[in-house]
């Protein structure tokens, strides 16, 4: 699942450096989403099964944020808080992207990708994932 | 309490705790997202003290209405900020003008806010006659 969130971060670069900012969007927010999964399933006792007997849609990723952002509260609250900042803003720009007709920026889709980053590279650490 | 109703009281104890603090909260309905702006960014990147009390109001929502969105975030242009519920400038630049008005020694004379459109900067209430927007009470 690591290897499946990095080449969704690839995908979500190469869209944007073509231009294409809405798919970019979706992807790079779904590398943020898959690497979460991937922390829930290895860390956080919720396997992938159990995960996708929760169905899909916004309601299972809500739980799987909120399992990651409750441990991070135990673990740096801090840290806590700039993970829960950057997952909404990814999810706030994604239902834009996804859902609505209104025009995206070059500056949006930068930030966004950056967010992507920014999560793993908090996230990562604090949970000893060494790839 | 609704998701609004919860987000304001929280903010006004924000405003409370840090009254520098530009605040503007608004929903935008096309993502049915609430979505907070603070200025200056510096607060939300840096002061730990209002980073931890505006976790917390977060992480509350989130207990509270778990089907609600809510973004706290710095201005930026891609948050549509036309339904406000709350902007603390607007409340400062209020009773500013009105404390001005009601306690100044200059002037015994009541004034009473008939339209919303603008406010006087702090050099016209102090220097001149340009109370637009404004009308003496009866």
């Amino acid at each position: 699942m690591l290897l499946k969130s990095d080449s969704f971060s690839s995908s979500a670069d190469m869209l944007m450096k073509n231009g294409l900012l809405n798919p970019s969007a979706h992807l790079a927010y779904y590398s943020m989403f898959i690497f979460l999964k991937y922390v829930v399933n290895n860390y956080l006792d919720l396997s992938y099964i159990q995960q996708d007997n929760d169905g899909g849609g916004d309601k299972s990723h809500r739980k799987i944020i909120d399992r990651v952002v409750d441990d991070l509260d135990t673990k740096d609250e801090d840290a806590s808080f700039d993970v829960n900042r950057y997952i909404s803003a990814m999810k706030h720009l994604r239902a834009k992207a996804d859902y609505k007709n209104e025009p995206i920026s070059l500056h949006d889709i930068t930030v966004h990708l950056g967010h992507a980053e920014n999560i793993k590279n908090i996230v990562k650490p604090l949970y000893g994932i060494s790839v | 309490m609704n998701e609004i109703d919860f987000l304001i009281s929280n903010l006004k104890e924000w405003n409370k705790k840090f009254p520098e603090l530009h605040i503007k909260y608004a929903y935008e309905h096309s993502t049915e997202f609430h979505i907070v702006e603070v200025e200056p960014s510096v607060m939300l990147n840096e002061n730990k003290e209002f980073r931890m009390m505006a976790h917390r109001t977060w992480r509350n929502f989130a207990k509270l209405f778990p089907f609600a969105e809510l973004l706290i975030d710095s201005k930026a242009d891609v948050h549509t900020m036309t339904d406000v519920k709350y902007d603390s400038a607007s409340n400062i630049n209020e009773y500013t003008f009105i404390a001005k008005m009601l306690f100044s020694s200059r002037s015994s004379t009541t004034w009473k806010k008939v339209t919303h459109i603008s406010y006087p900067s702090e050099q016209d209430i102090l220097t001149t006659n340009n109370y637009s927007g404004y009308a003496l009470a009866a």
